[in-house]
């Protein structure tokens, strides 16, 4: 496994497009998915993440950096120490800009998140979505999200006669 | 040189939405339901049991939320269900022209027929399947106003997603014998079918059930409290009915303005409203003495809005940690660790509600019938040829196959509390339908116990050491009451430790009866042997299982 000065551990990501990011294993164990597969001694050289091209994965790492608990060089589990406010602010200063992305870009950062299971980045980029669905008209959200409603006319009447609560 | 054209307009795919939809928020049910009706691929997620497991999976450190609920108001414009979410929502409940709702619990909400009819009977229905069945009540009966209670009877359940499983009713009423006032109780088990012996005790005076229903306490503790405010004590193990002495009077006008709540400590409680209080007793056991109520809390509800006095106190919603009150004007929720009030309705007049408390997820059922994409699961075909319960079997066993597919999902991620949950549900499951010690449930024995192996090690590691001590029960009775209590909401490592080893013990009994299964045989050995080696205790091991 590679390693760089002051001993961290490195680890080798590849995009199915070729590209290669060296990351410090910590901040690779954010992802579930690679946690695992460190875990189980799967990941001696380098990491192939199939499905997700450059582009994304480097958002992904980005997130994954600054996310990454800021502990002592024991690995100390940092939930232990409750982050400091100001700490706390800053980072969620730092993820509404992270998530100011297009919608394809969006729903590939959920796509990557879901894959490599990594939960605040999966509720983060989520969560716009949510809010259309919660605050919206079943209309428009089809509209928003380019959905197609693929019911019949009459299964649609029936949707609407058996539950009118739904569309008031 | 030419504009590229635009991109085609991104549609998210199927993980993409169901990571979407997962996140929809409990306390709004209205939205998971709607977003089914966006398109029949939404629709088909968010009704697939697997949904439901990974919805409540990802929801489960919060306490499922209050969606509304239940009450005999004669007020024809007011919904049978009423809910108490953000957004508009509802559910098909029982017609209470013909059905007084008298319980709900455990995914189950249980009504009684309209008195005015010849032969009176009990529906169970479930809020979250729309399913419903229907129970005779006890042969004795013949009163007015009975009580009821409904509860899940499957050990080890945490009674997040327990309905369809088997479940137990409380019947409780007032009548006469040999010229005296007596009040009797009994148990119907569902995986019987039947009524169990009726326990009674003479009274003073006829006890009327109209305007509270009851708490459970533990596994085994009903209360319910009577019209004239008698708190009166079911012992599920012991079938014993007993009467409570009521709170004192300290604060004035007791009596009929409280009711019973389940205490912080999940003991016996009430709330009583008075003036702008409300004010929070516990019934407080201490050894050699008799339990005794002490004051633990007074609420001051004048903060929450204009200052007019509390009527009665209405309902309490188990699990939620809520209390619904009234005031001349208004009906208002309280969560009560949070002391957060919110208004519910401008219609004073409710008498007894019934909270309905769960985690909601469109169920097939309420889709439309007919798309071509939704062929209904096996269980609904057999609806109309088998009995209900054959359905419900059928429903269990499909669904055991669900959580165990996710707990093995769940322990790759190391995920280990989820994990040993789900096999414990499966377990149940499988037990209920095959019998404790059937070559079925053999590896879903040995999953739970390494689940809870894998679970006590994590606790191990976490605390540095393990305590030492021997097993002090073979206990091959799966089924036995109280041996698991607490133990999947991390007791103790000791606990969780005993637990892993009944579960591999019992795999290897039931294994060891087929001669093939070697590979199975040494995988539990391998586990026993780490339990017993944790617990520095080999010539266990060696002595009552090898029989070395």
């Amino acid at each position: 496994m590679a390693t760089r000065e002051a001993g961290k551990k490195m680890i080798m990501l590849k995009s199915p497009d070729g590209m290669e990011f060296e990351v410090e294993e910590a901040v690779a164990m954010e992802s579930q998915t690679i946690r695992k597969m460190i875990e189980d001694d799967c990941a001696d050289t380098a990491i192939l993440i199939p499905n997700i091209n450059s582009k994304i994965l480097s958002r992904v790492i980005e997130y994954c950096n600054k996310h990454v608990p800021t502990t002592g060089a024991t690995g100390a589990a940092a939930s232990d120490t409750v982050a400091p406010a100001a700490l706390a602010e800053d980072l969620k200063i730092w993820d509404a800009e992270f998530i100011k992305v297009n919608r394809a870009t969006r729903f590939n950062l959920i796509q990557a998140a879901s894959y490599l299971n990594i939960k605040g980045l999966l509720d983060l980029t989520s969560q716009t979505t949510i809010d259309t669905i919660s605050d919206n008209s079943l209309e428009e959200i089809r509209s928003f999200l380019s959905t197609k409603n693929d019911y019949l006319p009459e299964e649609e009447q029936t949707i609407r006669r058996e539950n009118q609560w739904a569309f008031q | 040189m030419a504009a590229p054209p635009p991109p085609p307009p991104a549609l998210p795919d199927d993980v993409v939405v169901e990571e979407i939809l997962l996140r929809l928020p409990p306390d709004d049910p209205g939205c998971l339901f709607r977003a089914s009706l966006v398109c029949k691929a939404w629709r088909n997620a968010v009704s697939h049991p697997r949904f439901r497991r990974r919805y409540i999976g990802l929801h489960r450190h919060r306490a499922p939320p209050v969606l509304g609920f239940l009450h005999d108001w004669e007020d024809g414009g007011i919904p049978d269900f009423f809910p108490t979410t953000a957004s508009p929502f509802s559910l098909a409940a029982p017609d209470r022209r013909f059905w007084r709702p008298v319980d709900c619990r455990h995914g189950r909400a249980l009504f009684l027929s309209d008195r005015r009819q010849e032969t009176q009977e009990l529906l169970l229905w479930e809020p979250i399947t729309g399913a419903r069945r229907g129970i005779p009540v006890p042969a004795a009966f013949r009163c007015q106003w009975p009580a009821a209670a409904v509860f899940c009877t499957a050990d080890w359940c945490d009674h997040r997603d327990c309905a369809g499983g088997p479940f137990g009713v409380v019947f409780l009423f007032a009548g006469e014998q040999d010229r005296h006032v007596v009040t009797s109780a009994c148990l119907y088990s569902s995986e019987t079918g039947t009524w169990g012996k009726l326990n009674s005790r003479q009274d003073e005076f006829t006890m009327e059930f109209q305007n509270h229903s009851s708490v459970l306490v533990g596994r085994s503790l009903l209360y319910f409290l009577s019209d004239g405010g008698t708190i009166l004590e079911y012992n599920l193990d012991s079938g014993v009915l007993a009467v409570l002495d009521r709170p004192p009077d300290d604060y004035g006008r007791g009596r009929q303005r409280f009711n019973l709540m389940l205490a912080e400590d999940g003991g016996l409680g009430v709330a009583e409203a008075i003036d702008f209080q409300l004010i929070l007793w516990k019934r407080e056991a201490s050894d050699g003495t008799d339990a005794r109520w002490v004051l633990s809390r007074i609420v001051d509800m004048d903060s929450f809005f204009d200052p007019v006095t509390l009527a009665p106190v209405l309902g309490f919603a188990e699990g939620a940690n809520a209390i619904f009150v009234k005031t001349i004007y208004s009906l208002f929720m309280v969560e009560l660790q949070s002391e957060q009030a919110k208004i519910v309705c401008s219609s004073p007049g409710f008498c007894n509600l019934i909270p309905v408390v769960g985690f909601y997820t469109p169920h097939s059922r309420l889709q439309v019938p007919g798309g071509e994409h939704h062929s209904p699961a096996p269980w609904l075909k057999q609806l109309g040829r088998g009995g209900q319960q054959g359905v419900w079997e059928e429903k269990s066993l499909e669904w055991a196959q669900v959580l165990f597919d996710e707990g093995c999902m769940a322990i790759n991620e190391k995920d280990l509390a989820y994990t040993a949950d789900c096999f414990r549900h499966v377990l149940e499951i499988r037990v209920r339908h095959y019998g404790g010690l059937a070559p079925e449930c053999a590896n879903t024995f040995y999953h739970y116990g390494g689940a809870l192996l894998c679970k006590a090690r994590e606790a191990a590691n976490r605390s540095g050491n393990v305590s030492k001590r021997a097993p002090n029960e073979e206990g091959t009775n799966l089924r036995g009451k109280g041996q698991t209590d607490g133990n999947m909401t991390g007791d103790g490592d000791d606990s969780v430790l005993d637990l892993a080893w009944k579960m591999l013990n019992t795999a290897r009994v039931i294994v060891a009866k087929s001669p093939e299964k070697t590979m199975e045989k040494v995988n539990i050995l391998n586990a026993l042997a780490e339990i017993s080696m944790t617990r520095g205790n080999l010539s266990y091991l060696s002595y009552h299982v090898l029989g070395w």
